[in-house]
């Protein structure tokens, strides 16, 4: 066997980028040959054949992109890394990885270490590590992941290997050591359910503690208690795979180490700050035991639950059947108030609210208030028991995916649950799943799938921004090593970039290296889950991390009105839009605009604006069907996109809606209450534009003609 | 060979019970050593003297006698000279790191820690020499 070349060419007019890239590549043993452009690039080249070349995207007189070209006139197998300053848009990837045949792009400035954990895929250094990677055994690669019960299968397998005569030596020491890997993994798994038996105990003494000393400032031993319980909750939580609970300890530790016990001022910033990890701590820890508890009893959650809100004695019989017949929980209460508190105990998906009980409060209250208690825009089915006269407004305004008459039914109730349930969907969560072995892509989305999350399988990298504006995913897992651009590389380019920064982002990877992980980190991901990815892990992880980014820091969702963002409601009407055409239905785009919203400020103090988009937000989130998108297009502009209903009653729900805002008043830092008016326009498809974009501007000028009247 | 292959016995010194038991299982589970722990510095003086371990785990951070007093007691203990000792801490500022190499500790292991890749990460350290 030849000996490895381990030669790189390193091609930049930047001398400290050269000096850097050399030095590191050098402190790996490779062998390094600098040059500062293209023309020194090719004649190094001819002199040496070298094992890679580190490219930089602008060069003096022959950019990289040209030389790269003249090189693969040449020679089509050379790996090429190209450095970039900027981050290229889509048709440059494809054209680099496609045309250029490009192993890898790079972002400036280089993570040295990223820098070199990636170069290390596509060339192993030579001097250090043996070429053969221990860790990385075939077998993973045949079965990437593990199921408790696929771990007893596993081992079976290999106990059958072991004792097999015919199996080689160097395979027996393998297979030893995998076992013993994957026993010793089950292990702690099992450590791990024990431990978090106890983490809401753990993190209630700390919280006790951070209690205790605020109301002591100037007790230093309590404070040295307190730091003590943070310090440790930090290390333990962090070890057991509870990261995000880690991460919250060290935030307290730190800003608790700033609190000065002796200081008169200034310390309530601090305070506020250590509260506020308090708070989110404990609803990851909540969180955490709550999945604990519940994942070990099923996995199959029914696909749907729901609060039935009927008179006592009414079709319970029916509703119980019409349960089975659709996969549903099913809960019932005999009262309004009942219905309240229930929803305040339990997160149910769904309601069917019999409107004779929704009388203490006005008609379609009673709607509301369970949303807001859901802190969700839960799907409803309304049963006008007392046929009372409703206009399709009403229905619309009130929430209602389905009105049944007093006539119910076993078939009717199902039917509506299963309605239901399909409205409920539309907010499922998204988890992208970017790995080129489409062995793990299935395995995860067998995982998720059934406890509603909706899993996209991406196996080439290179192609992630169209997927992103595509799919729009609450939550990335991504494979380190791949074609194209690394796992690193991409977690970095979506950090950089405004719509998807806050996209939490899991790392699978099946190196176990410290260096790996620190490599994740500093890439800016969320979390890492080692290969094999056992299931219970991944589930517990990606609800973990979900459950926050859906309830505040979704990128579909503005902070504010707690709505789509304009981009999201924009991809999400083009669907809607594309079902509607499909099945010859109507839709209605309605724009809810503030009036004189940039005078809000002025005229009531700081935040009056902020105050009343909130409320604006929330109560077209309590009003509307589930299925019904609520976006904001605009600082003081909303719109809500209903499929399948004319613009006149979506001009009615309106109404309603004025109905409701007018009765809300806002405080204002003047000291008066104020009272903000609202205008309202709409557009219907196909009248009135066939895409999103034309129906939006159609309503918006609908919105300015009406206000020049 | 690396120095980590001629390692039999481990003495891990940590006041969380819940540590312990997780360092134990990550290094039993993947290397053949064998694992003694101890809760405390005094503890862990104890049993140094008695086992003589060829490696010592050692959190910094422990009610009453915390890491580095704790090395400094092993290091006046002569049949205990030459052990290496390794530093388990949650924090790990970099002066801190040169005081602890200064202090004759081998290398630190920072908390939060994985469990499947601590043997390699002691491996890594001990192999630096």
């Amino acid at each position: 066997m030849s000996e490895q070349n381990n030669y790189i060419l390193v091609i930049d007019d930047d001398k400290n980028f050269r000096d850097l890239a050399g030095d590191l590549l050098k402190s790996r043993g490779y062998e390094v040959v600098l040059a500062r452009s293209a023309k020194e690039a090719t004649a190094a080249m001819e002199a040496k054949r070298p094992a890679l070349a580190i490219v930089d995207y602008r060069l003096p007189e022959v950019d990289g992109m040209t030389w790269i070209s003249k090189v693969r006139e040449t020679d089509s197998t050379l790996p090429i890394v190209l450095c970039t300053g900027n981050w290229c848009d889509q048709k440059t990837f494809n054209w680099l990885r496609n045309i250029l045949k490009v192993s890898l792009v790079l972002q400036k400035p280089i993570v040295p270490e990223l820098f070199l954990h990636s170069l290390e895929n596509i060339i192993p250094p030579p001097a250090n590590q043996p070429p053969v990677a221990v860790d990385e055994t075939p077998v993973f690669k045949v079965q990437p992941v593990l199921d408790s019960t696929q771990i007893e299968e596993s081992i079976e397998q290999i106990e059958k290997l072991l004792a097999d005569e015919g199996t080689f030596p160097e395979e027996v020491e393998r297979l030893k050591k995998l076992k013993r890997r994957i026993e010793t993994q089950n292990a702690i798994k099992k450590a791990r359910e024990s431990f978090v038996k106890n983490l809401p105990e753990a993190w209630g003494e700390l919280t006790t503690a951070i209690k205790v000393t605020r109301e002591n400032p100037k007790n230093l031993l309590l404070h040295q208690g307190a730091l003590g319980l943070a310090h440790k909750v930090k290390g333990t939580a962090g070890s057991y795979g509870f990261a995000k609970v880690g991460q919250f300890a060290e935030r307290i530790e730190d800003f608790l180490l700033t609190v000065d016990p002796e200081a008169e001022t200034e310390q309530e910033v601090i305070w506020a700050e250590i509260i506020r990890c308090v708070v989110e701590g404990t609803q990851v820890v909540d969180e955490i035991s709550r999945e604990q508890t519940s994942s070990t009893e099923t996995y199959k959650l029914p696909s749907i639950s729901c609060l039935a809100v009927i008179p006592e004695g009414g079709y319970t019989g029916s509703l119980k059947g019409a349960a089975q017949d659709a996969n549903c929980e099913l809960d019932v209460v005999g009262s309004s108030v009942g219905a309240i508190v229930k929803f305040g105990r339990q997160a149910f998906d769904s309601a069917i609210i019999d409107l004779s009980l929704d009388t203490t409060f006005g008609h379609f209250q009673l709607a509301r208030e369970l949303r807001q208690s859901a802190k969700r825009i839960i799907p409803l089915c309304f049963v006008n028991s007392k046929e009372e006269q409703f206009s399709q407004a009403d229905i619309v305004y009130g929430g209602a995916s389905v009105l049944l008459d007093s006539d119910v039914t076993r078939g009717s109730l199902s039917e509506a649950m299963q309605i239901m349930t399909v409205a409920g969907q539309m907010r499922k969560p998204r988890v992208l799943c970017v790995d080129d072995d489409p062995l793990l892509s299935s395995f995860v989305e067998s995982v998720l799938g059934p406890v509603g999350i909706v899993v996209r399988s991406l196996n080439e990298p290179i192609v992630i921004l169209d997927m992103m504006h595509e799919f729009q995913p609450d939550l990335l897992l991504l494979d380190v090593i791949m074609p194209g651009l690394t796992g690193y590389e991409v977690c970095r380019l979506l950090k950089s970039h405004d719509d998807w920064k806050q996209v939490p982002v899991i790392f699978l990877t099946s190196k176990s290296d410290a260096e790996g992980k620190r490599a994740a980190f500093t890439a800016g991901g969320t979390d890492f889950l080692s290969k094999p990815v056992l299931m219970d892990e991944l589930l517990s992880r990606v609800k973990a991390h979900l459950s926050k980014t859906l309830s505040e820091v979704s990128t579909r969702i503005d902070m504010q009105s707690k709505v789509l963002t304009a981009s999201a409601l924009a991809t999400e009407s083009g669907n809607l839009l594309d079902i509607c055409s499909q099945q010859s239905q109507l839709l209605t785009i309605g724009i809810v605009s503030i009036v004189d919203f940039d005078q809000l400020d002025i005229r009531h103090g700081a935040f009056s604006a902020e105050h009343v988009v909130g409320k604006l937000g929330e109560l077209l989130n309590q009003r509307f069907r589930a299925e019904d998108l609520r976006g904001r297009i605009a600082d003081g502009e909303f719109a809500v996109v209903l499929a399948g209903e004319d613009a006149d009653t979506v001009s009615k729900a309106f109404e309603l809606l004025k109905g409701d805002w007018e009765k809300m008043w806002f405080p204002s830092g003047r000291g008066q209450e104020f009272q903000a008016d609202l205008a309202f326009s709409t557009a219907e498809f196909p009248l009135e534009g066939d895409n999103f974009d034309k129906l939006k501007v159609y309503a918006l000028s609908g919105l300015k003609q009406r206000s020049a009247l | 060979m690396t120095i980590a292959a001629d390692i039999k016995n481990v003495l891990l010194v940590d006041d969380d019970m819940n540590i312990r038991t997780l360092a134990q299982m990550g290094l039993e589970g993947l290397t053949d050593w064998k694992v003694e722990l101890a809760a405390s510095g005094a503890e862990a003086i104890a049993k140094a003297t008695e086992l003589k371990p060829d490696l010592i785990i050692l959190d910094v951070m422990m009610p009453g006698m915390d890491g580095p007093t704790t090395l400094g007691e092993l290091r006046k203990i002569e049949t205990l000279q030459g052990i290496p000792v390794i530093f388990m801490t949650a924090k790990a500022q970099t002066h801190e790191l040169e005081l602890y190499q200064k202090m004759g500790a081998k290398g630190i292991i920072t908390k939060p820690f994985d469990p499947m890749s601590l043997p390699d990460d002691i491996q890594g350290i001990l192999s630096k020499g």
